[in-house]
């Protein structure tokens, strides 16, 4: 069965026009003039066809380079039947496109599923992706760290010998407890006016806990405890790598969501790709909390140690609540409620 | 209604064209492309970035689609599997530099020196790509700029514009718009550019005579809260709040600032550049409406939380075309498509996701 469609014809690389007819077989097509003269033709299968976009005209691209402009308002279902191996499914996309209803439910959608990615989907991936990094590549980060940091924001420890001493040993006795051979954890004392009280953990094993820190927990060398254990769950988790991870595929996530940015809205998703890294940032410490709140009967320290030191280094200040949406780190009053409440728990346990 | 062009260029030089006025019109609407928009997000969601290069692809054959001289309408010939695979490399080159720069200082260091050494074969081949991808009436334009230039354009001058302390800025962003306009071909047919190094200067300094007069005011608004937080109970409460406000003002402040430069530079371009012969362009956009329509923009992003991004772009691409204006020869479908075939989207999509920014203005 034969179909004829309407046309503009411009041949091989040339700005020129005619207007043609294309009679339509199941197999091939053939182009003939207004004056009935054939221009052309070839097989369908060699052809393809642009798919519907928006009210632009349609075009039938010929294997030479040639193509043809379709006229608009006709009916080209059968002419998509015929050439329908050559990408042609979109026409369900301008379908889609086309549907008030499903603008409605994409709305709906959009924000649910970005959700869900941004709270499971990037987070398994990275921890999974994480696994298959090599130990040796994350000492490697440790020494390169501490190479730049020592010579940046770190200075050699003020503590006396003595306390540091002190303080390794109850370090090598917890970590004895704690049994996890395939780590090699390390403590270091450095004086760093500029971060304060503070404590750190590098990936390959490396803590760094900062004299500002010892000196506040004065006379509490168990909640220097606490917050080492803290930091040895991030170490544990892999965590810092896993945060890495997941900025990295957030950020080019958001790239391609969003497309062609400029100025305000580029400023914007800045902000977002902020927000969500501070987002995971959170998931994160609240893990290494949850480490340091669980060992209690392996470690003997215990929640309350970790409250402890919590509270002594927010310093009673409050916060106000939009900090928490704000923020890398939970707020220290629901940190410390929590370990209050596992130690309230535990002792009803016993 | 035809009218005959009269070129305002009034020497010696031969008449760019002695041509026709032919209707340039855009017949996109907003509500059509939030269809199109939506969709292109939904579905790169749902498969996780795959269904961006379709989506890409699409909107460009909206808008490449929808502008029209006379009844002749634009093609945007790539494919989405081109650009899918284009950004699937650039996806892991980019990961493998964000890694090295992490853990790898010391290399990373050298690859930034490399990538800077890259950078203008990027933008080389991402113009190129994306010049060989736009065809009108079944010809293709063309963009046939070399390495060597463009390392001097892009890299050499503006390096040593810095020992001339930025003096020479404005000179070395004239050159770079005569590289990408000279460089330029539709068919076989060269476009030609005679831009002047003073209205560089002058866009130059307007810009920033607006940028100071707007920094003033908008410091004067900010003394106000800078009070606020002297407030020591209310440093805490507001401050990392009021930063992003702040950086929200500074950033929309910036574009509003850039679109003077952008305006000036365009009219020039487009009233200086022509085909030989063939082609002549002109542009007529007052600064004004310009900034307003920037600021509007801004604004209605910002209270849709970006959904009026679909409006936005609609009407941006009426307001330049209605004020852009071309007149050609009767001849002009005789120009020929000259250009070998293949070609990769590698380049342009390594460039887009490391924020190389190339187009003119």
């Amino acid at each position: 069965m034969t179909k004829a469609y309407k046309g503009a014809y411009f041949a091989p690389r040339s700005g020129k026009s005619i207007d043609v007819q294309i009679e339509v077989n199941d197999y091939y097509c053939a182009l003939l003039s207004d004056d009935g003269e054939g221009v052309t033709q070839c097989n369908l299968i060699d052809c393809k066809l642009t798919s519907q976009i928006g009210q632009i005209p349609r075009e039938l691209w010929l294997p030479d380079g040639d193509k043809v402009v379709l006229a608009q308002g006709q009916d080209l279902s059968s002419l998509e039947q015929a050439i329908k191996h050559n990408g042609n499914g979109t026409g369900v996309l301008h379908w889609l496109e086309s549907q008030k209803k499903f603008w409605l439910l994409s709305l709906l959608l959009v924000p649910i599923l970005f959700y869900f990615i941004v709270t499971f989907v990037i987070p398994a991936a990275a921890k999974s992706a994480v696994k298959v990094l090599p130990h040796e590549i994350a000492l490697n980060i440790d020494n390169r760290s501490m190479d730049v940091m020592d010579r940046t924001l770190l200075e050699s420890s003020q503590l006396s010998l003595d306390k540091q001493a002190k303080l390794s040993r109850q370090f090598s006795r917890l970590v004895d407890k704690l049994a996890m051979s395939d780590k090699s954890l390390k403590l270091l004392f450095r004086d760093a006016p500029s971060i304060g009280a503070n404590a750190f953990a590098l990936p390959g094993g490396t803590i760094v806990v900062t004299d500002d820190l010892v000196e506040l927990l004065e006379d509490h060398d168990d909640a220097v405890m606490a917050i080492i254990l803290h930091e040895i769950g991030h170490i544990e988790h892999q965590h810092g790598l896993q945060l890495m991870t997941e900025s990295l595929a957030t950020s080019i996530m958001l790239t391609y969501i969003l497309g062609d940015l400029d100025g305000i809205a580029e400023y914007l998703s800045g902000i977002a790709l902020t927000g969500l890294q501070n987002n995971f940032s959170r998931q994160l410490e609240m893990e290494a909390d949850e480490f340091a709140l669980s060992m209690e009967s392996k470690t003997g320290i215990s929640p309350m140690d970790f409250a402890l030191a919590m509270e002594k280094l927010s310093g009673g200040e409050n916060q106000p609540d939009i900090a928490k949406y704000l923020s890398s780190h939970p707020l220290a009053k629901d940190r410390i409620e929590a370990a209050k409440e596992r130690a309230k728990n535990s002792d009803v346990a016993d | 209604m035809d009218t005959e062009h009269v070129s305002s260029n009034e020497n010696d030089a031969p008449q760019p064209v002695q041509g026709f006025e032919r209707a340039l019109t855009f017949s996109g609407n907003a509500k059509e492309f939030f269809g199109i928009w939506i969709v292109n997000v939904l579905l790169t969601i749902v498969t996780l970035g795959i269904y961006s290069a379709w989506a890409k692809v699409r909107t460009n054959q909206y808008f490449y689609g929808n502008t029209a001289i006379e009844n002749d309408r634009f093609t945007y010939l790539a494919t989405p599997i081109q650009i899918l695979k284009g950004r699937i490399i650039a996806v892991l080159f980019f990961i493998t530099f964000a890694l090295v720069v992490n853990f790898f200082p010391v290399v990373g260091a050298f690859m930034n020196l490399v990538f800077l050494l890259l950078m203008p074969l990027l933008i080389c081949m991402s113009l190129r790509f994306n010049m060989r991808m736009t065809s009108f009436r079944n010809v293709r334009f063309d963009f046939t700029g070399r390495y060597g230039r463009a390392f001097a354009v892009f890299i050499l001058y503006p390096f040593l514009s810095v020992f001339t302390l930025y003096l020479a800025f404005p000179l070395v962003l004239k050159k770079m718009d005569e590289f990408i306009v000279d460089n330029t071909k539709f068919g076989n047919q060269q476009f030609v550019s005679e831009l002047e190094t003073p209205t560089y200067y002058v866009a130059a300094i307007a810009t920033i005579c607006v940028g100071f007069v707007g920094g003033l005011i908008i410091s004067a608004f900010n003394f106000g809260s800078l009070v606020v937080m002297d407030n020591p109970e209310a440093v805490n409460d507001g401050l990392q709040f009021q930063l992003i406000i702040f950086g929200l003002l500074m950033a929309g402040f910036f574009q509003i600032i850039q679109t003077v430069y952008r305006t000036m530079i365009r009219n020039h371009i487009y009233n200086n550049t022509f085909i030989p012969e063939k082609v002549d362009l002109e542009s007529d956009v007052k600064i004004s409406d310009a900034m307003g329509l920037v600021a509007t923009n801004l604004l209605a992003l910002v209270f849709t939380f970006g959904l009026a991004y679909a409006w936005v772009k609609v009407r941006t691409a009426h307001f330049y075309i209605e004020r852009t204006k071309i007149f050609t020869s009767s001849d002009i479908d005789t120009i020929i498509d000259d250009i070998a075939q293949s070609d990769s989207a590698l380049a342009e999509e390594v460039s887009d996701l490391f924020d190389v920014d190339i187009a003119l203005t």
